[in-house]
């Protein structure tokens, strides 16, 4: 299997060095360096950072291993930031790079508030949010196919949507996500 | 494109709902799936390349690219920046109160009652005319579900330190005043058709409302905000903080500011290495900065049981520097550059050492790569004919360097630098390049490790090792000694062992040396073990290291055929922690397939490619940091 890419810049006069370029540029996977993740949450949920259990259930983090796999409640290559809860740092971050978190419900009663009253006492409907921001280092071509350090805010919101019993939930399972988690445990 | 996946797109109401599903409340996230949707990717860049056809597409890239994160107005209560799912109204009338805010909330989120009623939209449009170059709006937040009010002052108050706000204002000024005009041109039409106000019934007034609203939203918002149209969103960042009289750094060209590749090379004595372990080690790199372009940096490193040593890369001829590791007989972390006992340690300076150890892969200095490359396996075979004796003095199973320690002062030394994203940098340089010795990107520090490093391996040091030492092609002198000066000495010494009988007298020289570097690492262990006492922790710690400094950490354990899957274990769990929380792929157990001294590449290539020489080279390539 492979990939045809098409160069209508050929020139023969330049050949070598455009495409030198040309095919780094085709064949190139990029990759991020010092980035910076941030994860927001709508307030009646929140990454869980509870310190792993053992097989019976009870916490004892200082003789598990499995107080390295998560770190600051993500399981993946990312370390979080001693200062700051939300804030993890990845020294480099390729296209296959995932993580995983659990999440808890935080609210005092137990459920995912999807509205809000205002200090005016208006009810407004809000589904549960996620927001991620990635921030990191690329280097990236630009004009004159001439490479560039740039530095990028990766903002993603996303809104989901409530399953009020256990079937709806059930039937809502994404079996890859699942299997990404999973393993990641194991 | 980031990736967000629920385990169940739809998020339990209640933990109860939750423990009767038995599934996990987890999501999956892949920050940096796609290419960026501003970056010049495969299409764009295919556009891109023909610029008189598809000048038009990529100024329209460019322009995008240009958006500050500045101009993103950002949540009053929790800082989020702005929700593209959130309705993004403008105000022509300034919030001046709680009251007006609370107008504005009314006719933002309860869409069945916009507009109040008439005499609102009278006022309104007296407001509109009176205040027509101060527009402001607000938006409902999505994560926190509080109102903020776009007001420049308080966006300045949430982002103090950044000049760009500025540009925030100006650009929501001027979307805020093309949202109004737009607004009244559509009230226009709808008045010259009769308008809202002829109408009588109510449920028709109402609906014309809704589509209005609707209109705005759907079409007006999207144009204005393109926050709206995607849910994810891309912004220009500055590279380096900066203060209020500078001007913010938003891109560099990338030979001012590269990725850099590391490679540390860990070995026992080279009489004892593994056959073609360095060929090997020497040809991955050498396919690696066959691809790498122009801009990237690389530099090479050796280690041993008490020596950092680094090639001066930029000499034609290869060179070594010599860092040798301080030790540790005050149980204190122990300063890198020291320079305590100059006379057998060359101390580096900074200066010289980011000129000379990581130089960009131009043309001219891969030909200096190479020499280095070359001399490093030669000197193997000179370490084997010259110095028969040392192999036959020492019994002992050679022990290689602690990994944590190198990579300890390695990032000593990194640290010197800069990288973009650099939230520990003191000070905010005018100019990052004349101010730091050396402005990087990122990177990888490939390790390449023929057995367990000393802290996971047994703690027992048998000998001492000198790894490339010293000199012109980094042979036949050891650390911090001359080549000229002791190259007869050792020769004497050597031709005298062998006078006197298979070398009794250079063993008894070789167990000396052997006893001090046993004294060395000795005190390390002591050091080791009562400060840290926790190996999982320290290379925690390290990983952290690494991410905090841009770099990946890749490792590469390499065993011989022979004892491949046979001798004790890498500590593999241990350095998959190293590696993993730096960011890196993760570690890789190979083994080398062919036959003892290859020396030569002709000899190597006959490896053919399935076997595991060949996986070395095509993990190497791959984990580059210009491949990945």
């Amino acid at each position: 299997m492979g990939k045809v890419s098409a160069n209508d810049n050929f020139n023969i006069a330049n050949y070598r060095l455009d495409l030198t370029i040309d095919f780094y540029i085709f064949r190139k996977r990029p990759c991020a360096f010092g980035a910076m993740l941030r994860i927001r949450t709508s307030p009646s949920f929140a990454i869980d950072i509870s310190p792993p259990t053992d097989e019976n259930g009870n916490e004892n983090p200082k003789n598990s291993s499995n107080r390295y796999l998560k770190s600051g409640g993500i399981i993946g290559p990312c370390v979080s930031n001693p200062y700051e809860p939300d804030l993890w740092h990845f020294g480099t971050c390729d296209l296959d790079t995932t993580v995983a978190f659990d999440a808890e419900i935080i609210s005092s009663s137990g459920q995912l508030e999807h509205s809000v009253v205002t200090d005016d006492g208006t009810v407004m409907d809000i589904s549960p949010c996620i927001q991620t921001c990635f921030m990191y280092t690329a280097v990236i071509a630009g004009k004159n196919k001439v490479f560039k350090t740039v530095r990028r805010l990766r903002v993603m919101t996303t809104n989901l949507s409530v399953a009020e019993d256990t079937e709806k939930l059930s039937f809502s399972l994404d079996a890859e996500a699942l299997a990404v988690v999973r393993n990641t445990l194991v | 494109m980031t990736i967000l996946r629920p385990v169940t797109q739809c998020l339990p109401q209640s933990t109860k709902i939750s423990e009767q599903s038995n599934l996990p409340f987890a999501f999956v996230l892949s920050p940096y799936a796609k290419n960026s949707l501003l970056d010049c990717t495969s299409e764009s860049i295919k556009q891109g390349l023909n610029e008189n056809k598809e000048e038009s597409n990529k100024q329209e890239v460019l322009s995008t690219s240009l958006l500050p994160a500045d101009s993103v107005p950002k949540c009053g209560t929790c800082g989020a920046p702005i929700n593209p799912c959130a309705l993004i109204r403008s105000y022509p009338s300034k919030p001046t109160s709680d009251a007006t805010r609370t107008r504005v909330l009314k006719g933002e989120h309860k869409n069945n009652e916009d507009y109040d009623d008439d005499d609102d939209d009278n006022s309104s449009n007296e407001d509109e005319e009176g205040e027509e170059s101060t527009c402001y709006g607000s938006f409902l937040c999505a994560l926190c579900g509080t109102i903020t009010t776009l007001h420049p002052n308080i966006q300045a108050a949430l982002h103090p330190t950044r000049s760009g706000k500025e540009l925030y204002v100006a650009r929501f000024q001027e979307n805020a005043q093309r949202a109004s005009a737009a607004l009244e041109e559509k009230r226009r039409l709808f008045s010259q058709s009769g308008g809202w106000r002829s109408r009588v019934n109510l449920r028709n007034e109402r609906r014309h409302r809704d589509e209005d609203t609707a209109y705005i939203h759907k079409h007006l918002s999207s144009e204005l905000y393109p926050e709206c149209k995607n849910h994810i969103m891309e912004f220009s960042v500055p590279l380096f903080p900066s203060s209020s009289t500078t001007k913010p750094v938003m891109e560099m060209n990338a030979k001012d500011c590269p990725t850099i590749l590391t490679a540390v090379i860990l070995d026992h004595a080279p009489d004892r290495s593994i056959p073609g372990y360095f060929t090997s080690v020497c040809e991955s790199i050498r396919l690696a900065i066959e691809n790498a372009p122009s801009h990237a940096k690389i530099a090479i490193f050796l280690a041993s049981n008490c020596n950092i040593t680094s090639f001066d890369l930029s000499s034609p001829t290869p060179h070594l520097k010599h860092i040798r590791l301080p030790q540790t007989t005050n149980k204190s972390r122990p300063d890198f550059h020291s320079t305590e006992d100059n006379n057998t340690d060359v101390v580096l300076e900074d200066e010289l050492l980011w000129n000379q150890t990581y130089i960009s892969c131009t043309s001219e200095n891969k030909s200096h790569i190479e020499a280095v490359l070359r001399a490093l396996e030669d000197s193997l075979v000179l370490n084997a004919a010259c110095r028969p004796h040392w192999s036959t003095a020492k019994t002992k199973e050679p022990k290689i360097p602690n990994l944590g320690q190198v990579l300890h002062y390695l990032f000593n030394y990194l640290e010197c630098g800069l990288h973009p994203g650099d939230l520990t940098s003191p000070n905010v340089p005018s100019d990052p390049i004349q101010e730091y010795r050396m402005c990087y990107a990122g990177g990888k520090v490939m390790v390449f490790l023929p057995q367990a490093p000393l802290e996971i391996g047994d703690v027992v040091v048998e000998n001492g090792t000198f790894v490339g030492t010293g000199g012109f092609g980094g042979s036949c002198a050891r650390v911090g000694r001359r080549y000229a000066a002791n190259i007869e000495r050792e020769h004497s010494q050597y031709l005298d062992g062998s006078q006197n009988g298979n070398g009794v007298e250079s063993d008894t020289k070789v167990e000396e040396i052997e006893k001090e570097e046993d004294q060395i690492n000795a005190e390390f262990i002591d050091y080791f073990f009562t400060e840290k006492k926790d190996i999982a922790d320290w290379y925690v710690d390290l990983g952290s290291r690494a991410a905090n400094l841009a770099m990946g950490i890749e490792i590469f354990a390499i065993q011989e055929e022979e004892n491949f899957l046979k001798t004790k274990s890498f500590g593999f769990p241990l350095l998959k922690l190293l590696s993993d929380k730096s960011g890196g792929c993760g570690p890789l157990l190979l083994c080398l397939k062919g036959e003892s001294n290859v020396y030569d590449r002709d000899v190597l290539e006959s490896f053919g490619d399935n076997g595991t020489t060949a996986t070395l080279f095509r993990e190497v390539q791959a984990r580059c940091p210009w491949e990945r």
